[in-house]
């Protein structure tokens, strides 16, 4: 198998439901970076002289860029829920939905940061940062089985 | 049949060139043209001369996951050959020099006000005429060259 690029991978929008999905790739985005983190707990004890850290909560957080197109139903998506405090449910996968082993996350995001950089030469972009909102749907792994995603809990 | 795009774009700035007004200075010229080359030394045909031609295209970077920022660089040559008497008399090769950049530059090469089949102007350069040529055949010879760019 070749080299997995950057450019295959792919943010879906669901314009469907949580539970029926319909995604739809948003195809003016240019990059993206997931950054999962886990907050560390000390965890020692008199059993050992080596500290032990503890997970406790994972931070989920991708930041990436889309190029501005206000004909662009994937980027005004994107803008609508940074000018709001509506979440926006998002499949972000490091391939496409239909190759098995792809895997990524799926949430209700909420758009958090937008920056636009309006230099003289610039073709312009919103620089985004997302993180999973408060919403009845939790956030989930997702991974690719049998061609279509599937959804798991972190635990 | 579908042409290359940078010839699209070529085709879009001799147009463009050719639309006119030509008021500043007011010198209509003699054609206006898209080609693949010409015959400067042979041809002795008068008047002011366009020559538009495709130089090259590239693909810069990627713009997204599904597009690709695109340059076409464009070539233009305006050529004049003196028909009177002794050397090209200086108001003659201004008025020429003055031409290019009103006609040429100015007008396909503004970011602000031009697009050349989708393609904005990106950069330019200007080579304002060629002292052998204007001495030893007495032509005015003028050469810009275009970076045009799109998503695409």
């Amino acid at each position: 198998m070749g080299a997995k690029l950057g450019l295959k991978c792919v943010v879906y929008q669901n314009t469907g439901s949580w539970g029926t999905p319909v995604w739809a790739a948003i195809n003016k985005i240019a990059d993206t970076t997931v950054n999962p983190a886990w907050d560390e707990a000390e965890a020692n004890t008199r059993e050992s002289l080596i500290k032990m850290t503890a997970k406790t909560q994972l931070a989920l957080e991708v930041t990436g860029r889309i190029r501005v197109d206000n004909t662009d139903t994937g980027y005004l998506a994107l803008r609508d829920a940074l000018y709001s405090h509506n979440p926006i449910d998002l499949l972000i996968l490091n391939g496409p939905s239909t190759e098995n082993g792809a895997h990524g996350w799926r949430a209700d995001w909420h758009v958090f940061g937008g920056t636009e950089n309006q230099s003289l030469p610039n073709v312009l972009y919103m620089e985004f940062t997302i993180k999973p909102a408060p919403t009845d749907n939790l956030p989930k792994k997702a991974i690719v089985a049998s061609g279509s995603p599937v959804f798991t809990d972190v635990a | 049949m579908p042409e290359a795009r940078v010839v699209d774009v070529a085709e879009a700035v001799a147009a463009a060139i050719a639309a006119g007004p030509f008021t500043d200075p007011p010198i209509e010229p003699a054609s206006v043209e898209r080609v693949w080359g010409f015959d400067l030394e042979g041809d002795r045909t008068t008047g002011l001369r366009v020559y538009v031609f495709a130089l090259a295209y590239s693909q810069p970077e990627t713009a997204t996951r599904s597009e690709d920022l695109k340059e076409h660089k464009v070539g233009v040559v305006v050529a004049e050959r003196y028909t009177g008497q002794g050397e090209p008399p200086k108001a003659w090769v201004d008025a020429r020099a003055r031409w290019v950049e009103v006609n040429v530059w100015d007008r396909v090469g503004d970011v602000r006000g031009f697009e050349a089949a989708g393609n904005w102007p990106d950069t330019g350069d200007v080579s304002v005429f060629d002292p052998q040529l204007l001495r030893e055949l007495k032509v005015f010879y003028s050469e810009v060259e275009l970076a045009f760019r799109e998503v695409k």
